[in-house]
């Protein structure tokens, strides 16, 4: 052995003899400070999460629908001047409007207390 | 957690009954992983009352058996096999992987020869 490896003190005594080193190493490399080895379930923590990795194992394409991403697409466009046009919004629409001018829309709303009393009468 | 179809929402490949499991295993752990963390961590914490902890693990335990990491495995993209899959990065089967290579669509690999 060399007298350098001589004068170099194990990591277990520095730990013990040096707690602000400790506590400086802790701080850099984001772990828990604990001197005195309590057992607090950190040991839990110290893995990354694997979900976001084990997500996309078949491909990245699992968690994106058609509509989902319309939505998140108008959301942008919110602010700007350009807009978008739904074709099928217009054609259902114009759909309704060509039933009602024949009289075959939607049927008026009844009143529901109206409804309830008569049952009950029966 | 999100609906029963997110779940099952396969990528572009050629699906297979076997994947199409696996993928929604892989779906409900990475939505249940922080939740089981959390339980986990509180069960190990001496700290805290025995009930607590207890009460904790009790939960972790009744988690579903779909949200366990251990259930879940790497599988052939192609074919579904659960065995013989070549190394990380390159997820097919071994008679899938050799074909390609031979083929050509592998460019990093070839058959060594010495």
């Amino acid at each position: 052995m060399s007298s350098l490896q001589k004068a170099l003190k194990p990591a277990k005594e520095i730990k013990n003899t040096l707690p602000k080193l400790e506590k400086l190493r802790c701080t850099i490399f984001d772990k828990f400070y604990n001197p005195d080895n309590l057992r607090v379930g950190v040991e839990v923590w110290e893995k990354p999460l694997l979900g976001p990795s084990l997500r996309n194992y078949y491909g990245s394409r699992t968690n994106i629908n058609f509509s989902e991403f319309m939505t998140s697409f108008r959301k942008n466009l919110e602010g700007t001047d350009f807009k978008l046009q739904d074709q099928r919004e217009i054609d259902r629409l114009q759909y309704v409007e060509e039933r009602k001018r024949i009289g075959k829309g939607a049927p008026k709303k009844k009143n529901e207390k109206v409804e309830k009393k008569n049952k009950k009468k029966k | 957690m999100s609906t029963y179809a997110k779940l099952f929402r396969m990528p572009p490949i050629t699906p297979r009954w076997n994947t199409i499991k696996d993928n929604v295993k892989r779906q409900v752990f990475a939505e249940t992983e922080l939740e089981q963390r959390t339980l986990k961590s509180i069960s190990r914490n001496t700290l805290l009352p025995t009930k607590v902890r207890m009460q904790a693990q009790l939960q972790l335990s009744a988690m579903p058996k779909l949200s366990k990491m251990s259930q879940i495995r790497n599988r052939c993209v192609m074919t579904g096999t659960g065995r013989s899959v070549v190394g990380d990065g390159v997820k097919l089967n071994r008679i899938q992987f050799r074909t390609r290579a031979i083929s050509g669509e592998l460019p990093e690999y070839k058959i060594g020869g010495w």
